[in-house]
């Protein structure tokens, strides 16, 4: 806790992104066809209506049609087909 | 881009059914194995994986429990597999590739422009002099040094361009319109008299025995007139000029170059020769094909016996044909062999005629080269044991003369002018 309080003002005084700082993930959504997730941990589920991912911080669920993931690696993965929904569970 | 990496490196399709799927893709990001295209098929996952990813995920397997397996191979890999056996083709495909390669560095056509004096003959001499020719290393052909020797050896060019444009080697010359100026020598040569005098004459004299036609001279002293029957080695127009005082005695003589033009008309005698035998080929009707090669004037027929025929007759038939561009031509094709039986038979009156008729006739023509006008001819055919003979005369008009020295005639020696 100690180290978090020096760490997250000095990175916001310096105004470093926050991915690099807290581990925070970077989701990017092109339209709701197709999504980029960096920094994640894992798939918890994964079927053509929904994806549930774990994150760093939380989880993240996309949901929709004909899901599939297009990309994956330990760094990033991508997501395509159309999504409907996407939520956050912390 | 990254497909087609894999592609070289070889991928595999996987199916991946159990409980604890999930599991086992999140277990190979972590040990950095790539996956795409994962999509969900029923209670399984198909994906593609990295062979070297493949080889390595075992314990993964092992530890999620769950069952890999391959639904299709793809990339170079294993395609190469299939290849072995048919390893003709791709070492055909790596000698043409090659060979089109290293084609690049070589000169392969050599354009002439612009040359309306200077032959082109004369212009490949050059280069052949010079080293250069088709099927040279681009690299060894120097352009600047061409332009300067162009220009030194021929000063009728006035602008030169050498260059190189992808295999070929383009000259483009532009040759002086005015006439060239005559050398310094022959300016510096005196006048006498309004001729210009020369260290020799030259005379112009008969060729051969006939009837002066027509002369009309620019220089010199003409010796004969229309109508004069001359013979051969007759002076006809004399390369001295005789200069009289007003008096009307020779004041003194000046060499000069004599010209004029001089039509003569005479007789030539011709007589041409042709065999009496023919040897006729005759198809027999039997006939084989090969493939063959062509390459500029050689041709190559595969075959693994013998022709079986004494005598042939061979018909290419071209399939495709390439590199007329490039000034070499390679052709392959169908070549037809066919059997002949030759006879010797004795020639007709028809074909003997024709063939000694078409013997005169290209002589005429060329004596029509040399402005030589026939006039008349009179030509008869003998056949003789193993030859047929056309004999004639050819009455003809035209430029017999010859250029010789004047002969310096020696003034006799009077005894009595002492005394």
């Amino acid at each position: 806790m100690r180290k978090k309080s020096i760490i997250t003002p000095l990175a916001e005084s310096l105004k470093l992104p926050k991915d690099i700082t807290k581990g925070d993930s970077n989701i990017s959504l092109t339209g709701n066809e197709e999504a980029w997730i960096e920094n994640y941990k894992g798939i918890i589920e994964y079927t053509p209506e929904r994806i549930f991912i774990q994150l760093k911080n939380g989880r993240v669920a996309f949901c929709g049609r004909e899901l599939h993931i297009a990309f994956y690696t330990s760094e990033e993965m991508r997501i395509t087909g159309i999504i409907e929904e996407m939520q956050f569970l912390c | 881009m990254l497909k087609l990496f894999y592609f070289f490196r070889g991928y595999l399709w996987i199916r991946v059914s159990g409980a604890c799927a999930e599991r086992f893709i999140n277990l190979c990001g972590i040990r950095h194995m790539m996956l795409w295209n994962i999509k969900q098929d029923g209670a399984s996952y198909t994906m593609c994986i990295s062979l070297k990813s493949f080889f390595e995920m075992k314990d993964i397997v092992r530890k999620t429990s769950t069952r890999v397996v391959i639904l299709k191979r793809i990339g170079l890999p294993f395609l190469m597999s299939g290849v072995k056996k048919r390893w003709f083709f791709p070492a055909f495909l790596l000698v043409a590739m090659a060979v089109f390669f290293l084609s690049q560095f070589l000169l392969w056509n050599i354009r002439i422009e612009g040359n309306q004096v200077i032959l082109e003959e004369d212009i490949q001499l050059f280069l052949e002099e010079h080293e250069i020719k088709k099927g040279m290393l681009l690299k060894n052909v120097d352009t600047e040094f061409l332009e300067k020797e162009m220009r030194r050896t021929y000063p009728e060019i006035t602008w030169i361009s050498v260059y190189l444009e992808g295999n070929a080697l383009t000259l483009n010359i532009k040759e002086n319109d005015k006439p060239i100026p005559k050398e310094e020598a022959e300016a510096e040569k005196s006048h006498k008299e309004g001729f210009l005098e020369e260290e020799q004459g030259i005379d112009i004299c008969a060729d051969k025995a006939g009837r002066i036609v027509s002369i009309i001279t620019r220089e010199g002293t003409p010796m004969v007139q229309v109508g004069d029957e001359v013979q051969a080695g007759d002076v006809l127009i004399c390369g001295q000029v005789e200069i009289f005082d007003n008096e009307g005695n020779v004041r003194e003589s000046v060499n000069v170059h004599a010209d004029g033009d001089i039509i003569v008309e005479c007789s030539i005698s011709t007589s041409f020769d042709v065999p009496l035998m023919k040897t006729v080929e005759t198809e027999t009707g039997n006939c084989k094909k090969y493939t063959f090669c062509r390459w500029r004037d050689s041709y190559r027929i595969w075959h693994l016996f013998a022709i079986p025929y004494e005598d042939y007759r061979a018909v290419p038939h071209t399939y495709s044909r390439m590199g007329e561009k490039m000034g070499i031509t390679l052709e392959v094709g169908e070549m037809e062999i066919r059997e002949v039986v030759k006879v010797v038979r004795e020639k007709t009156e028809e074909e003997y005629t024709e063939e000694l008729s078409g013997k005169l006739e290209e002589y005429i023509a060329s004596l029509a080269k040399k402005a030589i006008q026939i006039k008349g001819k009179n030509v008869r055919i003998k056949k003789n044991a193993n030859t047929v003979t056309l004999t004639g005369t050819l009455r003809v008009q035209g430029p017999f003369v010859e250029r010789k020295e004047t002969k310096v005639q020696e003034e006799p020696f009077d005894d009595t002018a002492d005394e």
